[in-house]
């Protein structure tokens, strides 16, 4: 019972320092700034969920299934890039469009050869007319001069000049997964990001058009599954995810650091449990996390009850808050963690300039996904209203991410415990060369 | 005399405070043509790297300013000597901005040398948002002296240039050049950024002094 006593008086002291800390305040701010920047806090007007009117000429399009009509349009749009030799990617989400060289041109005119059955020095031939410039090319000696100065272009009609291919067909006996392997190198070729890669060619080519019945199947099934609000709850956690991956990292160093100021040999001294301790300190620094979350998600189901009070449906009450512990509490974990274990092993604010470039990475690389992007994100994304079946469809795939993230946050936690047991022992010299090469700091001059 | 004062000064800041900086500095420069790549890019793509990425480096050499002076016993005791404080901030920034513009130039001709189109726009375009990122880092840590806080109202606005359009960023829209403003304009945006972040870094130059002062 004391031990117990101790450990919530720990958990409301390191609690109340959070709550005073003016980086949690800055970081609670942003979060409503970016709530409100992104749309979601509250919707905008254009966001509610109607169902799909009877007549419209369009209700929008999906990737497509039928591999006869993608198969022939990405292979036309291969042959178009690879003639122009211009091919436009988003490795890392950035625009860039690749040039290729010599070799990388060779090793594309081979994926087109088995993809077409023409000869790679034909196809090559082709690409080298195209940059060339429009198929034609006139050497001096194909002019003859007439007498009265103007000039005869001369064709010695030589078999080995090479026709312009204007477009090419799939080769008989191309079987889809065949293309699609082939089409996943040509997307290495290029280096990584474009059309022609697994999700991105479904996506582009092929495309179909969502019927009346199928956008009628959509709206019954979030009706049915996300009740309104589950919906717009994806969506706030799709965009909150992408700043909690970064943001909670500041106050967890900013509560660390602040030991050096005022508490580390008091805290080194105590007969508290490292683990205790730490856990507490944690524990504080999520919950402080997750009260903006939970206000803003109490605020918004308020909202969304009084946007559809006319529908007749029971909205999900819970909708929020159980997307937000279940979609963003792991990321919130391992951004905090991260930043509680590399600020105890280093005694600076390295985690804030690491935690950043993970960020940065997790981002960018997830631009390719934005909707149904679960597998190793630590911020998934559902950059969409509604698409209720690409989210139960990838349901179980974005718990095992959840689920993986928490047991790397308890990792971390671990660390950062052994870490805190090894400095009250008086040892880790080795974190002292780490605090050389990265202090940034008054802790140069500190001795442990 | 005072030269060897200075040199003595400027040794100690190279080695104990600049290291650091720098070594994370060039870990951003080593990481961005690993990322982004950096042959052939057209002006668009080579923006990305040094607008997006490389900008930051400004945060990383110029925030820390005041770093070392927020200990207690060290601020009393650089103080109490008589080379001005206020001076050693000028050569510490100075350095900062040198490497930034060291860095930043050293990119654009990795760049050029890799067959990308990359200029002098492309120079300002990341020197302008280091230099404002870090001016608002700086400002930010000399009112506050919180430096978890310093390092996040550069990132937070850093990372809202991802998501947001911008219009709506206004003045503050960094990656002008990557989304394919005219020249003009990302001249003039990159020169009142630059403005900016020296505004800022004379104001926490002088809230430092007030601080001190008082």
């Amino acid at each position: 019972m004391g031990a117990r006593v101790i450990t919530m008086t720990l958990f409301f002291i390191e609690l109340k320092r959070v709550l005073r800390s003016i980086t949690f305040w800055m970081m609670a701010v942003l979060l409503v700034v970016v709530g409100i920047s992104q749309g979601v806090f509250p919707p905008e007007e254009g966001d509610t969920i109607k169902p799909p009117q009877p007549g419209l000429e369009s209700y929008g399009s999906k990737a497509g299934s039928d591999p006869d009509k993608i198969m022939p349009e990405a292979l036309d749009s291969l042959y178009l890039d690879f003639r122009a030799n211009s091919y436009v990617a988003y490795p890392m989400g950035f625009y860039k469009n690749v040039h290729l060289n010599e070799r990388e041109r060779e090793r594309m005119a081979w994926v087109l050869s088995e993809l077409t059955g023409v000869s790679e020095a034909e196809l090559l031939a082709a690409g080298e007319i195209e940059e060339q410039g429009r198929g034609v090319t006139i050497q001096t000696e194909d002019l003859e001069r007439n007498e009265d100065g103007s000039f005869v272009v001369q064709s010695d009609g030589s078999p080995e000049r090479p026709k312009v291919l204007e477009n090419v067909t799939l080769a008989e006996g191309v079987s889809y997964e065949a293309f699609l392997a082939l089409m996943q190198q040509a997307d290495r070729i290029i280096g990584g990001g474009s059309s022609y890669s697994g999700d991105y060619l479904l996506g582009s080519f092929g495309r179909e058009p969502v019927t009346y019945e199928e956008a009628l199947a959509d709206y019954e099934l979030m009706l049915e599954k996300d009740r309104y609000t589950g919906a717009h709850a994806r969506l706030f956690c799709d965009y909150m995810g992408i700043f909690l991956a970064v943001l909670p990292v500041f106050p967890a160093v900013a509560l660390m650091l602040a030991d050096k100021r005022d508490i580390r040999p008091v805290l080194y001294s105590r007969s508290v449990a490292a683990w205790k301790l730490l856990l507490c300190r944690w524990m504080a620094l999520v919950t402080a996390t997750l009260l903006p979350l939970l206000l803003m998600g109490g605020l918004l189901t308020g909202f969304h009850c009084m946007q559809y009070s006319g529908t007749g449906v029971a909205l999900d009450l819970l909708a929020y808050f159980k997307y937000i512990l279940g979609w963003l509490l792991p990321t919130i974990l391992v951004s905090s963690g991260m930043g509680i274990f590399l600020t105890a092993l280093t005694g600076t604010p390295a985690a804030i300039a690491l935690q950043g470039i993970w960020w940065f990475m997790d981002t960018m690389g997830n631009v390719g996904a934005l909707t149904g992007g679960y597998r190793v994100s630590l911020a998934p994304r559902h950059n969409a209203l509604g698409r209720t079946q690409v989210f139960l469809d990838g349901f179980g795939v974005l718990v095992q991410n959840r689920v993986g993230y928490t047991l790397l946050a308890l990792a971390l936690f671990g660390l950062a415990v052994w870490v805190l047991g090894q400095k009250r022992r008086g040892r880790l010299e080795g974190a002292r060369i780490a605090q050389r090469l990265l202090d940034l700091g008054p802790n140069r001059w500190r001795k442990h | 005399m005072e030269s060897f004062v200075w040199g003595g000064i400027l040794k100690a800041e190279v080695r104990f405070q600049l290291l650091p900086r720098l070594l994370f500095a060039v870990l951003l420069f080593l990481l961005a043509p690993l990322l982004f790549g950096c042959s052939a890019l057209d002006a668009q793509a080579a923006a990305a790297p040094l607008e997006c990425f490389l900008s930051l480096m400004g945060t990383v050499l110029l925030t820390p300013l005041f770093l070392p002076e927020g200990d207690e016993g060290i601020r009393q005791t650089v103080e109490a000597r008589a080379v001005s404080p206020v001076r050693v901030y000028l050569l510490r920034l100075a350095l900062g901005v040198v490497l930034l513009a060291a860095l930043v130039a050293g990119f654009v001709l990795l760049l050029r040398c890799s067959e990308s189109e990359a200029g002098l726009l492309h120079f300002l375009a990341a020197f302008g948002d280091g230099v404002f990122l870090g001016g608002l880092g700086l400002f930010v840590l000399a009112l506050s002296r919180n430096i978890a806080l310093s390092y996040m109202a550069p990132l937070a606005l850093f990372a809202l240039n991802f998501t947001l359009a911008d219009n709506k960023l206004g003045p503050f829209a960094l990656f002008t050049l990557y989304r394919g403003a005219e020249g003009g304009a990302v001249l003039l945006d990159k020169l009142v950024l630059i403005g900016l972040g020296l505004l800022l870094t004379a104001g926490a130059l002088g809230i430092r002094e007030v601080w001190r002062r008082h």
